[in-house]
């Protein structure tokens, strides 16, 4: 093969699929040690294998493969691994039963992946009537390594499909991105170490706020990878310490985690104090708390200080893209729906594992809006605009006005799409939300619990839309446009 | 450059050997300067090795590339030269490597010519009604240079009888072309350009007696032309306050100013069009800066702002050629400076050592305004002034001892070794009066 | 910048809406209706401002700079509107709030109306209010420097910051010239449109007054059910004719005319607006058969109706808040789409929307072939980084405040899904909503904060947000420190 083909694309799938057998092993312990049922080990087990062989089969493909990536590469990775792993990741759910349906099962998976939350399982408090604990276990697990993943591709093949919308500003004096297959490892290594610190972290202020081992566990993969989900109902345990707890685990679940290997790696732990962004985000999360909790007690729809609780805990919850409720949405106006619609578009700070269009870009889109007022009076003006002191290139600021278009384009053509079923234009316009912003509960808010009611071919749709919003959609018009190329002419 | 330097070392009556890759160059340095020319390569290591150039003292590279200015006086060091002067225009030389070049090539002086026009001209700015302000003694002596109005109060009084604050003395009155260095009897004349030398606060309220009686603090600057020299003064200016509009015509440029300016604007345009000057208000300008890189074209800009501002508005303009300092200054501009005459006295200060600390070019070269610590040995130093007999073409102004505060000295005053002292001479007799002050060897 | 050379021009603006005044006050004196007494007792008000004004105000021979090209833009629009309404109020037929609320929504094109019924009101206060509509369509900056004499390169900047769409394109090289020439084609086509209602059936005032909100993008109907009141194919069908031939670029007629049909293919915008109508009406025509069981020539007489209609004026044939949720879906994008730049309409343009996916598509392919040179065309040339930034950052500003205002309205109480509806039918002057501002309902029954609201977001988005934005700078009206 003289030309380089898809060499690394195959390591990395193949890298890909050997984690994940590897993860499946956990449940299926898990499975072992707690005596559920054989269909259910055996699922785990056969997972664990089938994706083993898979794996072989890919890293025996890629034997021959240069070192460098190519954006080739780079774009199918980013665009096949989610159906790969949501294929995997859905495997136990599928073969032992409990969800029969493939595109039930299948749209589970990428749920879980994409950390987004929508779930066809249904309302649980900590235990699961009917549905066994090692799939939980195997639920939260599979969220916590979407988020695994999509930090992972954020530090190594991002940069260099989509890294102009941004993701090179807030790396500016971080990690250092490359394309070469060596130093990619490196960086993934740096970032999983970052998260997995991040995941142990969560775990202790779950078990200090008085959750059992198993629960905190799972909650602490939910939350840290802001995926969330109906999965455990937090007015029933009525504990302030746990909502401060998960309050502050879903603050970290959208700190740029670049920063902090960057403040961990020069023992500066104030320079997360310092960056713009991330003040940004509180700044919002701490208004939208704000203005909400006013509009709880000043409707009387709760006492004041469940209103202060619930307005806080819901803003940080959307913000961050998890999508956890307080309580119930009884006595809501439609203000605080659409307020907490609103948020998780904002999401979560670059070079976290939330979604959303980050704090950064919009950050950079409201800085420009404002220079461009000015430009009005002076039309020959050059305007140049910055960000933590330093300048931000024009090219920059013209892709993230271009992504911007492109995803309100995402965020109107599927719309459009889901209002074909049996929902109504507001429901549709908040599943493609929260699809799109992998946050899952604003369908919630407008009546969609979940998507037991619809026919399959919503769940695909959604699953589509909910890989999109990962790989800002930017990547998946890459790959349209190479496969076309490749199959209309031989290019050269 | 390296013209002007040469021109005003020979004057100096250095020995100065001129190399230059160019005949063109060469010839006219040849055909009037008194000065030995050489085509060679400055940057290679045969050229230094020729015995003429081996002997030299200093070396000054002021080529177009700082990396060959750079090479030139590594190897100038390697071959015994003693010291080494390089122009550096590179902003980022300047500001990141600095200490690097200076440990480790051991280059003695760095020249940047922009910055030099940028800071004179952000001194002068910040200064009402000055025409030109030196700082000497770190600061603690400042030289304030100003043109006499016609309804000055100050105008047509004998010196004596002006009451100057204590700290401040009339160093040197500049008179169609003659320099006079001003005993008590003699007067300030409207159109004189004057020379005070002082105490910088009162220094400062003094000028407060020149400034027009409708004079604001400084808002408004308009800088035409994003070269280098705009770069540095722009933020310069903007830190003190100051409101900053830059028109240039390459976007490149305007960019990379804009980048620099957190409340200033940067214009792409073209600054001869009128169209767009009254659009960006030159009118409401209070100072135009004309930066761009050829001459007639800042003297146009300056004329043509004066000209839609109704004269309201003070133009400051960057020549190359210094003969058109003169020129400009008589057709109507304010404010001239020549970068290469400002680089020039940076120079040729450096040249005289023997204790000079510091030059400055005044009046296009004819005169200057010397910093010079007394060396032990020195004809000066132990003697009363009036015992002295310094020759007529210098005026000692003031002197630093110590640490301690300026004073204006008078015929009792006896200069220490060590003292720094801030003397104005007429340039034909600068080395006579060099002597008086520099030890013995 | 000179308030009172500012302060003259407006004064002029109102004397020439006073003298428009004297249209519905002839109809009134002719029909012996009492709100002949409100027209004098308006143009009484008018004449006093306008006197007053120009007394102040002072009138210099250079050229306009653009600050104050741009305030005798942004004032000139809220005193006109504003003032518009004195025929409402001192009739006693509106209240205050009420009647800036009917001038707003009539000069902006919007034809959203706060008046439940509009049976009981004499025929020149309903020619006023579609008076109101043609004046706006054009602009009424368009037409006052039509009409002045020594309008020229003085009164550039006043152009520009009433025109519309991404690039100032200028047909012909004397602004005065094309200003006339404008004005003469949208005379030209509310003739035809007059006429051709005529013909259909329509009594000669009527096809008059509907010409004017038709041409002007307006909205705003004589009768209570809008166009639902003719229940004739036919009257619908020329309507849709003409409602589309008024979200299209004027400066393009004009070429047409000149030159020939021929120049409709160099015109990008042109063809994507038509396609983009097309492939609109063939969904919702299909969506419709297949949901709500019609047949398909009446769907396709239903969809290409709204389709057209929606896109920039806001007739109503039929009651589409009982169409299902595609249909509304593609309604409501289409409504922020809005129609072609240099049109009578409003909404973020065609144009605006081609250069956002060209530019989409160019930075897909920069991608995949670095050092390839992509450029973005339209209409035959090149656009430069700087306009299509100016673009992008226009769409963000739109959509930001489409969610501001759906907030806002939230908070007054009403459902997002109207108020979403609401946000995008004021930004984009089309008029009908959904639900409680839906197609067979008027806007009366809203909270008084709400219309305050909808007034300012109808004046952003007629003047193409910058226009109002710039004016609330505190540095747009100091030129002392700032300049």
């Amino acid at each position: 093969m003289r030309t380089q083909g898809l060499g690394l694309f195959w390591l990395l799938m193949g890298r890909v699929t050997f984690y994940f057998a590897a993860a499946l092993l956990v449940p299926f312990a898990a499975a072992l040690y707690w005596h559920e049922s054989f269909a259910l080990t055996a699922a785990f087990l056969f997972s664990a294998v089938f994706s083993a062989l898979l794996g072989s089969a890919f890293t025996y493909h890629a034997r021959h493969h240069f070192q460098q990536l190519t954006l080739r590469e780079g774009v199918f990775f980013m665009t096949l691994v989610w159906p790969l792993a949501g294929f995997i990741g859905m495997l136990p759910f599928w073969l032992s039963g409990a969800l029969p349906d493939f595109t039930t099962a299948f749209f589970e998976g990428i749920s879980a992946l994409t950390t987004t939350g929508l779930t066809d399982f249904g309302l649980i408090d900590g235990e699961r009537a009917g549905v066994p604990q090692s799939l939980l276990l195997w639920r939260s697990l599979l969220s916590w390594l979407g988020g695994l993943s999509f930090v992972m591709i954020l530090v190594t093949v991002l940069p260099h499909v989509s890294g102009c919308f941004g993701m090179t500003l807030t790396a500016r004096q971080m990690i250092y991105f490359s394309p070469v297959w060596n130093r990619m490892r490196t960086s993934m290594r740096q970032g999983a170490a970052i998260y997995a610190v991040v995941t142990l972290l969560a775990i202790l202020l779950f078990l200090l706020a008085g959750l059992k081992p198993f629960l905190a566990v799972t909650q602490a993969f939910f939350t840290i990878s802001s995926g969330g989900g109906p999965f455990f109902s937090f007015s029933d345990y009525n504990s302030p310490a746990l909502e401060l707890a998960t309050g502050f685990v879903m603050i970290l679940s959208c700190v740029n985690l670049l920063l902090c290997w960057k403040a961990w790696d020069i023992r500066r732990p104030l320079l997360l104090l310092q960056d713009t962004e991330l003040r940004v985000f509180f700044f919002i999360a701490l208004g939208a708390g704000a203005i909400l909790s006013l509009h709880f007690a000043g409707n009387n729809v709760m006492a004041p200080l469940d209103a202060v609780r619930c307005g806080f805990f819901d803003a940080v919850s959307f913000l961050s893209t998890n999508g956890y409720f307080f309580g119930s949405m009884d006595g809501w106006s439609d203000f605080d729906r659409m307020m907490l619609l609103s948020l998780p578009l904002i999401g979560g700070c670059m070079g976290s594992a939330a979604g959303g269009i980050k704090v950064l870009r919009i950050m950079i889109l409201m800085k420009i809006s404002w220079a461009g007022l000015r430009q009005t009076l002076h039309p020959h003006m050059v305007v140049s605009i910055r960000l933590d002191g330093l300048p931000v290139a024009a090219k920059i600021v013209g892709r993230i006005l271009s992504y911007f278009f492109l995803y309100f384009v995402a965020f109107a053509v599927f719309s459009l799409v889901l209002s074909l079923s049996d929902m109504s234009l507001m429901q549709a316009m908040s599943l493609t939300v929260g699809c799109l912003t992998s946050t899952g509960a604003t369908a919630a808010l407008y009546g969609i619990a979940d998507l037991s009611a619809f026919p399959d071919w919503v769940r695909f749709v959604c699953s589509l839309l909910m890989i999109l919003g990962r790989i800002e959609i930017f990547s998946f018009l890459v790959f349209i446009e190479l496969i076309s190329r490749h199959t209309t002419q031989r290019h050269w | 450059m390296g013209y002007s330097i040469a021109e005003l070392l020979s004057r100096e009556q250095f020995d100065v050997i001129v190399i230059d890759r160019e005949e063109s160059q060469l010839e006219a340095a040849k055909n009037t300067l008194d000065v030995l020319t050489v085509f060679a390569n400055g940057a290679s290591p045969i050229t230094m090795d020729d015995p003429d150039i081996r002997e030299s003292d200093i070396l000054i590279a002021v080529t177009g590339s700082d990396e060959v200015n750079m090479v030139s006086c590594i190897l100038a060091k390697k071959h015994g030269i003693r010291h080494t002067i390089a122009r550096i225009r590179d902003m980022q030389f300047m500001s990141e490597a600095r200490e690097y070049l200076k440990k480790n090539f051991d280059i003695d002086l760095m020249l940047n010519p922009e910055l030099i026009t940028a800071s004179e001209i952000n001194r002068i700015l910040m200064t009402p009604a000055a025409l030109d302000v030196e700082d000497f003694a770190h600061g603690r002596i400042r030289l304030f240079e100003t043109k006499v109005r016609r309804h000055s109060p100050l105008a047509n009084v004998p010196l004596k009888d002006i009451n100057m604050p204590k700290g401040v003395l009339a160093g040197l009155i500049s008179r169609d072309h003659h320099m006079i260095i001003p005993h008590g009897d003699d007067c300030l004349l409207p159109h004189d350009n004057a020379y005070f030398i002082g105490v910088p606060e009162e220094i400062e309220k003094f000028s407060q007696n020149f400034v027009q009686r409708d004079a604001r603090k400084l808002h408004r600057v308009m800088i035409i032309g994003a070269g280098r020299a705009g770069r540095y003064l722009a933020p310069m200016l903007e830190k003190q306050g100051v409101y900053v509009k830059v028109i240039d015509k390459d976007r490149e440029r305007c960019r990379l100013l804009a980048e620099k300016l957190e409340n200033g604007i940067a214009v792409c345009g073209d600054g001869t069009d009128i169209d767009l000057l009254m659009e960006e208000g030159v009118a409401e300008a209070d100072v135009v800066v004309c930066l761009t890189e050829d001459d007639k074209l800042n003297l146009m800009l300056a004329l043509l702002a004066r000209h839609l501002s109704g004269n309201r508005t003070r133009t400051v303009v960057r020549v190359s050629r210094n003969e058109y300092v003169e020129l400009m200054e008589k057709v109507g501009v304010d404010v001239v400076l020549s970068a290469r005459l400002l680089s020039a006295a940076e120079v040729l200060a450096f040249a005289r050592r023997g204790g000079v600390v510091s030059v400055s070019l005044l009046e296009g070269a004819k005169a200057e305004a010397v910093e010079v610590i007394v060396q032990d040995g020195a004809p000066v130093a132990g003697k009363r002034l009036m015992d002295v007999k310094l020759p007529r073409e210098v005026l000692v102004c003031a002197y630093v001892r110590g640490d301690g505060a300026a004073v204006i000295p008078n015929g009792m005053t006896v200069l220490q070794p060590g003292d720094r002292t801030i003397l104005f001479i007429q340039t034909q007799g600068a080395q006579k009066v060099m002597k008086y002050f520099k030890g013995k060897g | 910048m000179d308030f009172r050379v500012v302060c003259s021009l407006i004064g002029r603006l109102i004397l020439a809406e006073c003298a428009s005044m004297a249209v519905p006050l002839a109809l009134a004196l002719g029909y012996g209706e009492e709100s002949a007494a409100s027209f004098i007792a308006s143009m009484a008000v008018c004449l006093v401002v306008s006197y007053v004004c120009i007394e102040q105000g002072v009138l210099k021979d250079e050229k306009l700079t653009m600050r104050e090209g741009i305030a005798v833009t942004g004032l000139g629009w809220l005193s006109v509107t504003v003032l518009g309404m004195l025929p409402y109020l001192c009739g006693g037929y509106l209240g205050l709030l009420d009647g800036i609320f009917e001038s707003i929504s009539g000069f902006t094109g919007t034809g959203a109306t706060v008046i439940p019924d509009l049976s009981p009101l004499p025929s020149s206060i309903l020619f006023w209010r579609m008076m109101t509509h043609w004046f706006g369509g054009l602009g009424i900056i368009v037409i006052f420097l039509a009409i002045l004499p020594q309008a020229g390169q003085s009164s550039v900047y006043m152009y520009e910051a009433e025109s519309t769409g991404p690039t100032s394109e200028r047909v012909m090289p004397r602004l005065h010239e094309m200003t006339i020439a404008l004005f003469k084609l949208y005379i030209f086509l509310t003739s035809v449109a007059a006429l051709v209602y005529f013909l259909c059936g329509m009594t000669p005032e009527i096809a008059v007054t509907h010409a004017m909100s038709t041409i002007g993008t307006g909205g705003f109907s004589t009768y209570n059910d809008n166009a639902m009141h003719f229940a004739s194919p036919v009257v619908e069908i020329w309507m849709t004719v003409f409602m589309i031939l008024a979200g299209g670029n004027f400066g393009l007629y004009y070429k047409i005319w000149r030159k020939g049909p021929h120049v409709i293919r160099q015109n990008t915008e042109f063809k994507a607006y038509i396609l983009i109508l097309a492939l609109a009406m063939t969904a919702i025509a299909a969506d419709l058969v297949w949901a709500k069981d019609l047949d398909a020539l009446t769907a396709f007489r239903y969809a290409s109706f709204q389709v057209g209609s929606l896109s920039t004026t806001g007739f109503v044939s039929t009651d589409f808040d009982q169409w299902p949720a595609f249909s509304k879906g593609v309604l409501l994008m289409l409504m922020i789409m809005g129609g072609c730049a240099g049109s009578t309409a409003s909404g973020v343009k065609v144009s605006r929307i081609v250069l956002l996916v060209k530019n989409a598509a160019a930075v897909v392919r920069q991608k995949l072939a670095p050092r390839h040179v992509v450029e973005v065309r339209m209409n035959g040339r090149l656009v430069d980084e700087d306009t299509l930034m100016r673009v992008g950052q226009f769409f963000f500003l739109y959509i930001f405040f489409i969610l501001v205002w759906t907030l806002i309205l939230t908070a007054c109480g009403l459902s997002t899904f109207d108020s979403f509806g609401l946000s995008v039918t004021t930004m984009g002057n089309i008029g009908p909503a959904f639900g409680i501002a839906g197609a067979t309902c008027t806007y009366a029954g809203l909270p008084a904060f709400v219309k305050a609201v909808l007034c300012f977001a109808m004046l952003l988005g007629r003047l193409e947000l910058y226009t109002l934005l710039v004016m609330l700078r505190p540095d747009f009206w100091q030129t002392s420190h700032r300049w």
